[in-house]
C-alpha cells in the first residue's frame, strides 16, 4: 500500500496487519486510530509522517525511516514482543512513548536508523538482545530489565542520557567483535 | 454505467436479480442521509473510475460477496464532492509495485471493510482523510 497525491490523513477504527510493505513517502501524511501491527512487513518512511496509530508486532519486520526524515511516533508503547524489530534508513525514529524491548527473546536491532528517542528494557532478556550494527544513538534508555548488548565492530551506540543498571539487574556485551 | 451518474436520493435496494456494471467511467451520487443497498454481482472497476459523491452510503452485501472491486491496475473509486460517502465493503486484487489500483481521496470518505489481497494506491488531495473503519490485513510479497 502506498500513499500518494498530498499530505492526507490514514484513519484506522481497528487493527491494519501489516505483512507486505506500506510506504509513505508524502510528507506529512498522518497515520490515526487503530494498530498497526507489524507481521513481517515493512514500514517504509520517506519523508516526515506523523503516527498517532499503535504500533505493534507479531513477526519479524522492518522499519526503514529515510536519510534526514524523522518518523514522528506518539503511538502508546511498541512492545517489541518475542522477535526482533530492524531500524534502518539513516532517518529518525522519534517516539514520545517508548520502544520496549517487553520480552526475554525481543531484540532490537539498529541497522542504520541514525536515533531513536526512547527505549525501553523492562524484560531479562535472554535470547534477546540490543543489536548496534550501524553506529547509532539513543536518547533516552530505560533499563529496567536486564540487557544484552551486541555492538558490532567499529560501530558505536551513543547513549545521550544518563541512565541507571537497577541492582539486580545486568548489562551484559555479547558477540564476538565490540565496538571502539 | 456508460458515463452518466447514478443518483440516489432515497434509501433505494438494488437486488440480486440486476447487476451495475462499468462501460466507462461514471458517478455514483448517494445524497447524504441515503444509502443504495446493492445485492448483485460484485462491482468490479476494471480499469475505470467510479466516482463517489452525496454523503450517502453503498450498502453491499455483509457477507463481502459482492464488493466494489478493483480488479484492474488502472481501475480507480474516486471519493468527491463536499460530504463524507460511505462504502461498506471495497475489494483491492490487482496491481504490481508500479502500478496499482486508486483508492483517490478527493474529499472525506469511509471503507468500512477493505480486502488488500494485492497492490494499492491511496492518492490524498491536501488534507482529505480516508477512514478504514474494520480490521484491514495488508498481505505479503512487498503489497
Amino acid at each position: 500500500m502506498t500513499i500518494t497525491g498530498a499530505a492526507g490523513t490514514l484513519t484506522l477504527g481497528d487493527n491494519m496487519t501489516l505483512s507486505g510493505t506500506l510506504n509513505l513517502p508524502i510528507a506529512d501524511t498522518t497515520i490515526s486510530g487503530g494498530t498497526v501491527t507489524l507481521n513481517g512487513g515493512t514500514l517504509q518512511v520517506d519523508e516526515d509522517i506523523n503516527f498517532i496509530s499503535d504500533l505493534a508486532q507479531q513477526a519479524n519486520s522492518s522499519i526503514v525511516v529515510a536519510n534526514g526524515k524523522n518518523l514522528n511516533y506518539s503511538g502508546n508503547v511498541f512492545n517489541v514482543g518475542a522477535q526482533m524489530l530492524t531500524l534502518s534508513g539513516a532517518g529518525v525514529f522519534a517516539n514520545t512513548n517508548n520502544l520496549t524491548l517487553n520480552d526475554p527473546a525481543s531484540s532490537l536491532k539498529l541497522n542504520g536508523i541514525s536515533r531513536v528517542d526512547n527505549v525501553s528494557i523492562s524484560a531479562a532478556l535472554t535470547s534477546g538482545k540490543l543489536e548496534i550494527a550501524q553506529n547509532a544513538t539513543i536518547e533516552n534508555l530505560a533499563h529496567t530489565g536486564s540487557s544484552r548488548l551486541d555492538i558490532d565492530n567499529s560501530k558505536v551506540l551513543t547513549l545521550t542520557n544518563a541512565f541507571e543498571i537497577p541492582s539486580s539487574q545486568s548489562m551484559e556485551l555479547v558477540g564476538t567483535t565490540m565496538g571502539p | 454505467m456508460n458515463g452518466g451518474t447514478l443518483q440516489v436520493d432515497a434509501d433505494t435496494t438494488i437486488s440480486s436479480d440486476s447487476t451495475i456494471s462499468l462501460s466507462s467511467s461514471s458517478n455514483l451520487k448517494i445524497v447524504g442521509g441515503s444509502s443504495l443497498t446493492y445485492e448483485g454481482d460484485a462491482l468490479s472497476l476494471d480499469n475505470k473510475t467510479l466516482s463517489l459523491t452525496g454523503g450517502g452510503s453503498l450498502v453491499l452485501n455483509s457477507d463481502g460477496s459482492n464488493p466494489v472491486t478493483l480488479n484492474n491496475a488502472d481501475g480507480e473509486l474516486e471519493f468527491s464532492g463536499d460530504n463524507i460517502t460511505t462504502v461498506s465493503h471495497v475489494k483491492i486484487s490487482s496491481g504490481d509495485t508500479s502500478n496499482a489500483p486508486t483508492l483517490k481521496m478527493s474529499s472525506n470518505g469511509v471503507i468500512q471493510n477493505l480486502a488488500h489481497e494485492e497492490f494499492s494506491e491511496i492518492n490524498f488531495a491536501s488534507g482529505k482523510t480516508l477512514s478504514i473503519t474494520k480490521p484491514l490485513r495488508c498481505l505479503p510479497a512487498n503489497r
